[in-house]
Protein backbone atom coordinates (compact mmCIF):
# COMPACT_ATOMS: atom_id res chain seq x y z
CA UNK A 1 0.00 0.00 0.00
CA UNK A 2 1.43 3.42 -0.91
CA UNK A 3 0.68 6.85 0.45
CA UNK A 4 -1.59 8.86 -1.92
CA UNK A 5 0.16 12.14 -1.13
CA UNK A 6 3.48 10.52 -1.96
CA UNK A 7 2.08 9.43 -5.31
CA UNK A 8 0.83 12.93 -6.07
CA UNK A 9 4.19 14.45 -5.16
CA UNK A 10 6.09 11.88 -7.20
CA UNK A 11 3.91 12.48 -10.23
CA UNK A 12 4.59 16.20 -9.97
CA UNK A 13 8.30 15.46 -10.02
CA UNK A 14 8.13 12.66 -12.56
CA UNK A 15 8.74 14.67 -15.74
CA UNK A 16 11.67 16.51 -14.19
CA UNK A 17 12.99 13.11 -13.06
CA UNK A 18 12.79 11.90 -16.68
CA UNK A 19 14.67 14.99 -17.80
CA UNK A 20 17.36 14.56 -15.12
CA UNK A 21 16.43 17.97 -13.75
CA UNK A 22 15.88 17.00 -10.10
CA UNK A 23 18.17 17.70 -7.18
CA UNK A 24 19.94 14.65 -5.74
CA UNK A 25 17.57 14.65 -2.76
CA UNK A 26 14.40 14.78 -4.88
CA UNK A 27 15.82 12.17 -7.21
CA UNK A 28 16.31 9.81 -4.26
CA UNK A 29 12.83 10.61 -3.03
CA UNK A 30 11.38 9.58 -6.40
CA UNK A 31 13.55 6.46 -6.66
CA UNK A 32 12.60 5.31 -3.15
CA UNK A 33 8.93 5.75 -3.95
CA UNK A 34 9.19 3.97 -7.29
CA UNK A 35 10.76 0.94 -5.61
CA UNK A 36 7.56 0.30 -3.70
CA UNK A 37 4.81 1.76 -5.93
CA UNK A 38 3.65 -0.27 -8.93
CA UNK A 39 1.20 2.41 -10.09
CA UNK A 40 3.84 5.15 -10.24
CA UNK A 41 6.28 2.81 -11.98
CA UNK A 42 3.59 2.15 -14.57
CA UNK A 43 2.90 5.91 -14.85
CA UNK A 44 6.63 6.58 -15.30
CA UNK A 45 6.82 4.00 -18.07
CA UNK A 46 3.73 5.52 -19.70
CA UNK A 47 5.24 9.02 -19.61
CA UNK A 48 8.55 7.76 -21.02
CA UNK A 49 6.64 6.09 -23.83
CA UNK A 50 4.52 9.23 -24.37
CA UNK A 51 7.65 11.35 -24.71
CA UNK A 52 9.22 8.89 -27.15
CA UNK A 53 6.01 8.81 -29.20
CA UNK A 54 5.86 12.61 -29.29
CA UNK A 55 9.41 12.72 -30.67
CA UNK A 56 8.53 9.95 -33.13
CA UNK A 57 5.44 11.89 -34.27
CA UNK A 58 7.68 14.58 -35.76
CA UNK A 59 9.38 12.06 -38.00
CA UNK A 60 13.12 11.77 -38.61
CA UNK A 61 15.34 14.83 -38.30
CA UNK A 62 15.55 16.67 -41.63
CA UNK A 63 18.78 16.49 -43.59
CA UNK A 64 20.44 19.83 -42.95
CA UNK A 65 23.54 19.47 -45.16
CA UNK A 66 22.18 21.55 -48.03
CA UNK A 67 21.03 24.24 -45.60
CA UNK A 68 24.44 24.32 -43.89
CA UNK A 69 26.06 25.02 -47.26
CA UNK A 70 23.47 27.70 -48.02
CA UNK A 71 24.02 29.35 -44.64
CA UNK A 72 27.81 29.33 -45.09
CA UNK A 73 27.42 30.98 -48.45
CA UNK A 74 25.04 33.60 -47.03
CA UNK A 75 27.52 34.35 -44.25
CA UNK A 76 30.31 34.77 -46.80
CA UNK A 77 28.23 37.39 -48.55
CA UNK A 78 27.17 39.05 -45.31
CA UNK A 79 30.74 39.23 -44.04
CA UNK A 80 32.20 42.72 -44.03
CA UNK A 81 34.43 43.15 -47.05
CA UNK A 82 37.45 44.28 -45.01
CA UNK A 83 37.26 41.05 -43.01
CA UNK A 84 37.33 38.98 -46.13
CA UNK A 85 40.29 40.89 -47.41
CA UNK A 86 42.07 40.85 -44.07
CA UNK A 87 41.66 37.08 -44.07
CA UNK A 88 44.18 36.87 -46.89
CA UNK A 89 46.53 39.16 -45.00
CA UNK A 90 48.24 40.43 -48.13
CA UNK A 91 49.30 43.83 -49.29
CA UNK A 92 47.15 43.35 -52.35
CA UNK A 93 44.15 42.92 -50.11
CA UNK A 94 44.95 46.13 -48.29
CA UNK A 95 45.29 47.94 -51.60
CA UNK A 96 41.95 46.56 -52.64
CA UNK A 97 40.52 47.89 -49.41
CA UNK A 98 41.86 51.35 -50.19
CA UNK A 99 40.38 51.14 -53.67
CA UNK A 100 37.13 49.96 -52.15
CA UNK A 101 37.11 52.92 -49.78
CA UNK A 102 37.75 55.19 -52.74
CA UNK A 103 34.71 53.75 -54.45
CA UNK A 104 32.65 54.31 -51.33
CA UNK A 105 33.84 57.91 -51.08
CA UNK A 106 32.69 58.51 -54.61
CA UNK A 107 29.11 57.58 -53.71
CA UNK A 108 27.25 60.81 -53.11
CA UNK A 109 24.38 59.38 -51.05
CA UNK A 110 24.48 56.58 -48.47
CA UNK A 111 20.99 55.25 -49.23
CA UNK A 112 21.15 52.30 -46.82
CA UNK A 113 22.46 54.31 -43.86
CA UNK A 114 19.25 54.31 -41.82
CA UNK A 115 18.19 50.77 -42.79
CA UNK A 116 21.56 49.33 -41.72
CA UNK A 117 21.39 51.02 -38.34
CA UNK A 118 17.91 49.55 -37.76
CA UNK A 119 19.07 46.10 -38.87
CA UNK A 120 22.08 46.30 -36.59
CA UNK A 121 19.84 47.32 -33.67
CA UNK A 122 17.82 44.13 -34.30
CA UNK A 123 20.89 41.92 -34.79
CA UNK A 124 22.91 43.31 -31.91
CA UNK A 125 21.07 45.32 -29.25
CA UNK A 126 18.03 43.02 -29.12
CA UNK A 127 20.23 40.00 -28.40
CA UNK A 128 21.80 41.73 -25.40
CA UNK A 129 21.01 39.75 -22.22
CA UNK A 130 18.07 41.43 -20.42
CA UNK A 131 20.06 41.60 -17.18
CA UNK A 132 23.15 43.16 -18.79
CA UNK A 133 24.54 46.09 -16.81
CA UNK A 134 27.22 48.60 -17.67
CA UNK A 135 30.61 46.98 -17.08
CA UNK A 136 33.49 49.46 -17.52
CA UNK A 137 36.05 46.69 -18.05
CA UNK A 138 33.98 44.91 -20.72
CA UNK A 139 33.28 48.24 -22.43
CA UNK A 140 36.95 49.21 -22.40
CA UNK A 141 37.85 45.89 -24.04
CA UNK A 142 35.03 46.15 -26.58
CA UNK A 143 35.68 49.65 -27.91
CA UNK A 144 38.11 50.29 -30.73
CA UNK A 145 39.80 53.39 -32.15
CA UNK A 146 38.78 56.06 -32.85
CA UNK A 147 35.87 55.64 -30.46
CA UNK A 148 37.69 54.16 -27.46
CA UNK A 149 37.03 57.23 -25.30
CA UNK A 150 33.43 57.82 -26.32
CA UNK A 151 32.00 56.65 -22.98
CA UNK A 152 33.91 59.44 -21.25
CA UNK A 153 31.99 62.02 -23.27
CA UNK A 154 28.46 60.74 -23.93
CA UNK A 155 25.69 60.85 -21.33
CA UNK A 156 25.27 57.65 -19.30
CA UNK A 157 21.73 58.57 -18.29
CA UNK A 158 19.06 60.45 -20.21
CA UNK A 159 15.57 60.57 -18.75
CA UNK A 160 14.86 56.99 -17.73
CA UNK A 161 17.36 55.59 -20.21
CA UNK A 162 20.65 54.28 -18.87
CA UNK A 163 23.77 53.30 -20.82
CA UNK A 164 24.22 49.49 -20.49
CA UNK A 165 26.74 48.68 -23.22
CA UNK A 166 29.19 50.25 -25.66
CA UNK A 167 31.25 48.37 -28.19
CA UNK A 168 32.83 48.41 -31.63
CA UNK A 169 30.18 46.91 -33.90
CA UNK A 170 31.22 45.94 -37.43
CA UNK A 171 28.07 45.38 -39.47
CA UNK A 172 27.36 45.11 -43.17
CA UNK A 173 30.60 46.79 -44.29
CA UNK A 174 30.25 49.46 -41.61
CA UNK A 175 32.44 50.09 -38.58
CA UNK A 176 29.98 51.41 -36.05
CA UNK A 177 30.49 52.29 -32.46
CA UNK A 178 27.32 51.08 -30.77
CA UNK A 179 25.90 52.52 -27.55
CA UNK A 180 22.93 50.71 -26.01
CA UNK A 181 20.61 52.51 -23.59
CA UNK A 182 17.85 50.77 -21.68
CA UNK A 183 14.75 51.79 -19.76
CA UNK A 184 12.97 48.74 -18.33
CA UNK A 185 12.80 46.34 -21.25
CA UNK A 186 12.95 49.08 -23.88
CA UNK A 187 16.25 49.44 -25.72
CA UNK A 188 17.58 52.37 -27.69
CA UNK A 189 20.67 52.11 -29.89
CA UNK A 190 22.95 54.99 -30.75
CA UNK A 191 25.40 54.37 -33.57
CA UNK A 192 28.23 56.51 -34.89
CA UNK A 193 30.29 55.75 -37.97
CA UNK A 194 32.68 57.51 -40.28
CA UNK A 195 30.80 58.86 -43.31
CA UNK A 196 32.78 56.69 -45.73
CA UNK A 197 29.68 55.53 -47.60
CA UNK A 198 28.57 59.03 -48.57
CA UNK A 199 26.26 61.64 -47.17
CA UNK A 200 22.98 60.85 -45.51
CA UNK A 201 19.91 60.82 -47.76
CA UNK A 202 17.78 63.91 -47.42
CA UNK A 203 14.65 61.77 -47.00
CA UNK A 204 14.29 58.28 -45.60
CA UNK A 205 11.54 55.95 -44.44
CA UNK A 206 11.59 56.49 -40.65
CA UNK A 207 10.01 53.11 -39.84
CA UNK A 208 11.51 49.72 -40.73
CA UNK A 209 10.57 46.29 -39.37
CA UNK A 210 8.68 47.96 -36.53
CA UNK A 211 11.59 50.17 -35.49
CA UNK A 212 12.14 53.89 -36.03
CA UNK A 213 15.40 55.63 -36.79
CA UNK A 214 16.65 59.14 -36.91
CA UNK A 215 20.09 60.52 -37.58
CA UNK A 216 22.44 63.47 -37.82
CA UNK A 217 25.63 64.15 -39.75
CA UNK A 218 28.69 66.22 -38.92
CA UNK A 219 30.01 65.79 -42.45
CA UNK A 220 32.74 63.31 -41.55
CA UNK A 221 30.66 61.25 -39.13
CA UNK A 222 27.07 60.02 -38.96
CA UNK A 223 25.08 59.45 -35.75
CA UNK A 224 21.89 57.38 -35.63
CA UNK A 225 19.33 56.62 -32.94
CA UNK A 226 17.11 53.54 -33.30
CA UNK A 227 14.19 52.56 -31.06
CA UNK A 228 11.12 50.37 -31.11
CA UNK A 229 8.26 51.93 -33.06
CA UNK A 230 5.27 53.15 -31.08
CA UNK A 231 7.12 53.25 -27.79
CA UNK A 232 10.02 55.41 -28.85
CA UNK A 233 11.72 57.45 -26.13
CA UNK A 234 10.71 61.08 -25.54
CA UNK A 235 12.09 63.52 -28.14
CA UNK A 236 14.17 65.20 -25.43
CA UNK A 237 15.96 61.91 -24.76
CA UNK A 238 16.62 61.32 -28.47
CA UNK A 239 17.84 64.89 -28.78
CA UNK A 240 20.19 64.51 -25.81
CA UNK A 241 21.59 61.19 -27.06
CA UNK A 242 22.28 62.64 -30.51
CA UNK A 243 23.80 65.82 -29.07
CA UNK A 244 26.10 64.04 -26.64
CA UNK A 245 27.31 61.57 -29.30
CA UNK A 246 27.71 64.32 -31.86
CA UNK A 247 29.83 66.26 -29.35
CA UNK A 248 32.25 63.33 -29.26
CA UNK A 249 32.45 62.73 -33.03
CA UNK A 250 33.00 66.44 -33.72
CA UNK A 251 36.17 66.17 -31.67
CA UNK A 252 37.37 63.37 -33.96
CA UNK A 253 37.29 65.78 -36.88
CA UNK A 254 39.43 68.43 -35.18
CA UNK B 1 41.25 37.86 -36.83
CA UNK B 2 38.44 37.48 -39.35
CA UNK B 3 39.46 33.93 -40.20
CA UNK B 4 39.72 33.00 -36.53
CA UNK B 5 36.27 34.46 -35.78
CA UNK B 6 34.81 32.53 -38.70
CA UNK B 7 36.49 29.32 -37.53
CA UNK B 8 35.06 29.85 -34.04
CA UNK B 9 31.62 30.43 -35.55
CA UNK B 10 31.98 27.25 -37.63
CA UNK B 11 33.04 25.30 -34.53
CA UNK B 12 30.51 26.64 -32.07
CA UNK B 13 27.44 27.79 -33.97
CA UNK B 14 27.24 25.78 -37.18
CA UNK B 15 26.93 22.35 -35.47
CA UNK B 16 23.50 23.49 -34.21
CA UNK B 17 22.05 24.11 -37.69
CA UNK B 18 20.49 20.63 -37.94
CA UNK B 19 18.81 20.91 -34.53
CA UNK B 20 17.65 24.44 -35.29
CA UNK B 21 16.16 23.25 -38.59
CA UNK B 22 14.31 20.47 -36.78
CA UNK B 23 12.88 22.91 -34.26
CA UNK B 24 12.12 25.53 -36.90
CA UNK B 25 10.28 22.95 -39.00
CA UNK B 26 8.15 22.12 -35.97
CA UNK B 27 7.54 25.80 -35.22
CA UNK B 28 6.73 26.85 -38.80
CA UNK B 29 5.11 23.66 -40.08
CA UNK B 30 6.78 24.20 -43.46
CA UNK B 31 10.27 23.13 -44.51
CA UNK B 32 10.77 26.17 -46.77
CA UNK B 33 9.81 28.64 -44.06
CA UNK B 34 11.94 26.74 -41.55
CA UNK B 35 15.02 26.95 -43.79
CA UNK B 36 14.53 30.69 -44.25
CA UNK B 37 14.11 31.10 -40.50
CA UNK B 38 17.30 29.14 -39.73
CA UNK B 39 19.27 31.06 -42.34
CA UNK B 40 18.07 34.34 -40.86
CA UNK B 41 18.95 33.04 -37.38
CA UNK B 42 22.48 32.11 -38.46
CA UNK B 43 23.03 35.45 -40.16
CA UNK B 44 21.85 37.31 -37.07
CA UNK B 45 24.11 35.11 -34.94
CA UNK B 46 27.09 35.78 -37.21
CA UNK B 47 26.51 39.54 -37.17
CA UNK B 48 26.44 39.46 -33.37
CA UNK B 49 29.09 36.78 -32.90
CA UNK B 50 31.74 39.30 -31.86
CA UNK B 51 29.60 39.80 -28.77
CA UNK B 52 29.17 36.10 -27.97
CA UNK B 53 31.13 35.25 -24.85
CA UNK B 54 33.29 32.12 -25.32
CA UNK B 55 32.51 29.49 -22.73
CA UNK B 56 28.83 30.40 -22.49
CA UNK B 57 26.13 28.21 -23.99
CA UNK B 58 26.11 28.70 -27.76
CA UNK B 59 23.18 26.32 -28.28
CA UNK B 60 20.94 28.33 -25.93
CA UNK B 61 22.12 31.56 -27.58
CA UNK B 62 21.26 30.25 -31.06
CA UNK B 63 17.87 29.04 -29.87
CA UNK B 64 17.21 32.44 -28.34
CA UNK B 65 17.83 34.12 -31.69
CA UNK B 66 15.67 31.49 -33.45
CA UNK B 67 12.75 31.98 -31.05
CA UNK B 68 13.09 35.76 -31.25
CA UNK B 69 13.21 35.71 -35.06
CA UNK B 70 10.21 33.39 -35.20
CA UNK B 71 8.24 35.56 -32.77
CA UNK B 72 9.07 38.68 -34.79
CA UNK B 73 8.04 36.93 -37.99
CA UNK B 74 4.73 35.94 -36.45
CA UNK B 75 4.21 39.39 -34.98
CA UNK B 76 4.89 40.95 -38.36
CA UNK B 77 2.44 38.54 -39.97
CA UNK B 78 -0.38 38.80 -37.47
CA UNK B 79 0.32 42.14 -35.76
CA UNK B 80 -0.49 40.37 -32.50
CA UNK B 81 1.82 39.68 -29.57
CA UNK B 82 3.38 36.21 -29.59
CA UNK B 83 2.68 35.38 -25.97
CA UNK B 84 -0.73 36.18 -24.59
CA UNK B 85 -1.58 36.07 -20.93
CA UNK B 86 -1.37 32.31 -20.53
CA UNK B 87 0.36 32.11 -17.18
CA UNK B 88 -2.99 32.25 -15.39
CA UNK B 89 -5.03 30.39 -18.01
CA UNK B 90 -6.94 27.19 -17.39
CA UNK B 91 -6.35 27.10 -13.63
CA UNK B 92 -9.53 25.14 -13.00
CA UNK B 93 -8.66 22.53 -15.61
CA UNK B 94 -5.14 22.16 -14.25
CA UNK B 95 -6.29 21.14 -10.78
CA UNK B 96 -6.94 17.79 -12.44
CA UNK B 97 -3.84 15.75 -13.32
CA UNK B 98 -4.91 12.53 -14.95
CA UNK B 99 -2.66 9.51 -15.43
CA UNK B 100 -1.15 8.93 -18.85
CA UNK B 101 -3.28 6.53 -20.89
CA UNK B 102 -1.72 3.19 -21.81
CA UNK B 103 -3.20 3.31 -25.29
CA UNK B 104 -1.02 5.90 -26.97
CA UNK B 105 0.10 6.37 -30.53
CA UNK B 106 2.42 8.89 -32.15
CA UNK B 107 -0.64 10.44 -33.80
CA UNK B 108 -2.53 10.82 -30.53
CA UNK B 109 0.53 12.40 -28.88
CA UNK B 110 0.90 14.83 -31.76
CA UNK B 111 -2.79 15.75 -31.60
CA UNK B 112 -2.50 16.39 -27.85
CA UNK B 113 0.64 18.49 -28.42
CA UNK B 114 -1.08 20.59 -31.09
CA UNK B 115 -4.06 21.15 -28.77
CA UNK B 116 -2.18 23.05 -26.06
CA UNK B 117 -1.52 26.83 -26.08
CA UNK B 118 1.47 27.96 -28.10
CA UNK B 119 3.65 29.19 -25.22
CA UNK B 120 3.28 25.82 -23.48
CA UNK B 121 3.85 24.01 -26.78
CA UNK B 122 7.13 25.83 -27.41
CA UNK B 123 8.37 24.96 -23.89
CA UNK B 124 7.45 21.28 -24.37
CA UNK B 125 9.05 21.29 -27.82
CA UNK B 126 12.35 22.72 -26.59
CA UNK B 127 12.67 20.51 -23.50
CA UNK B 128 10.84 17.24 -24.15
CA UNK B 129 11.48 16.96 -27.89
CA UNK B 130 14.72 18.87 -28.52
CA UNK B 131 16.31 17.96 -25.20
CA UNK B 132 17.25 21.45 -23.99
CA UNK B 133 17.76 21.77 -20.25
CA UNK B 134 15.37 23.96 -18.26
CA UNK B 135 18.13 26.60 -18.03
CA UNK B 136 18.77 26.52 -21.79
CA UNK B 137 15.05 26.78 -22.57
CA UNK B 138 14.69 29.68 -20.13
CA UNK B 139 17.60 31.46 -21.84
CA UNK B 140 16.19 30.72 -25.29
CA UNK B 141 12.77 32.10 -24.39
CA UNK B 142 14.21 34.91 -22.28
CA UNK B 143 12.08 34.04 -19.26
CA UNK B 144 12.97 33.02 -15.69
CA UNK B 145 13.57 29.31 -15.15
CA UNK B 146 10.50 29.17 -12.88
CA UNK B 147 8.34 30.30 -15.80
CA UNK B 148 9.72 27.48 -17.95
CA UNK B 149 8.99 24.93 -15.23
CA UNK B 150 5.48 26.31 -14.83
CA UNK B 151 4.81 26.25 -18.60
CA UNK B 152 6.17 22.71 -18.87
CA UNK B 153 4.08 21.53 -15.95
CA UNK B 154 0.93 23.07 -17.40
CA UNK B 155 1.71 22.01 -20.96
CA UNK B 156 2.36 18.38 -20.04
CA UNK B 157 -0.70 18.26 -17.82
CA UNK B 158 -2.92 19.76 -20.55
CA UNK B 159 -1.53 17.15 -22.95
CA UNK B 160 -2.45 14.37 -20.53
CA UNK B 161 -5.94 15.83 -20.22
CA UNK B 162 -6.23 15.90 -24.02
CA UNK B 163 -5.05 12.28 -24.18
CA UNK B 164 -7.63 11.23 -21.59
CA UNK B 165 -10.34 13.00 -23.60
CA UNK B 166 -9.17 11.14 -26.71
CA UNK B 167 -9.19 7.83 -24.81
CA UNK B 168 -12.70 8.56 -23.54
CA UNK B 169 -13.82 9.03 -27.14
CA UNK B 170 -12.75 5.41 -27.64
CA UNK B 171 -14.61 4.32 -24.51
CA UNK B 172 -11.49 3.92 -22.34
CA UNK B 173 -11.72 5.01 -18.70
CA UNK B 174 -8.15 6.06 -17.89
CA UNK B 175 -8.78 6.79 -14.20
CA UNK B 176 -10.21 3.31 -13.73
CA UNK B 177 -7.20 1.82 -15.50
CA UNK B 178 -4.90 3.75 -13.15
CA UNK B 179 -6.79 2.49 -10.10
CA UNK B 180 -6.29 -1.01 -11.46
CA UNK B 181 -2.51 -0.32 -11.68
CA UNK B 182 -2.50 0.41 -7.94
CA UNK B 183 -4.16 -2.87 -6.94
Amino acid sequence: MTNAIDCRRVRELMDSYLGSELTVESNHEVLRHLERCDACRAELAARERARALLIESFGPAPDARALEARVSQAIDHAQPRWWRLAGYGSVAAMLALVVGLGVWFSRPVDAAAFDDSVDNHIACALTLPPDAVYDPRRVEQSLAPPYQNIVNVVVHQSGEYELVDAHACPYNNRDYVHLVYRSGTHLVSVFAEAAVHGRLPLRHEPERKGFVSTGASTGGQHVFVVAEGGTKPPPLVVDELIRSTTAFVRNLER
Amino acid sequence: MARRLREEFNDQAMPHVAALLRTATRLCGSRDQAEDLVQETCLQAWRSFHRFEPGTNCRAWMYKILIFSHARLRRDQSRRPFVTDIETADESVLLFDPPTPDTLTAQSMRAAFEAIPEAFRVAVLLVDVEGLTYREAADALDVPIGTIMSRLNRGRRLMRIALVDQAADYGIDVAAADRKRQV
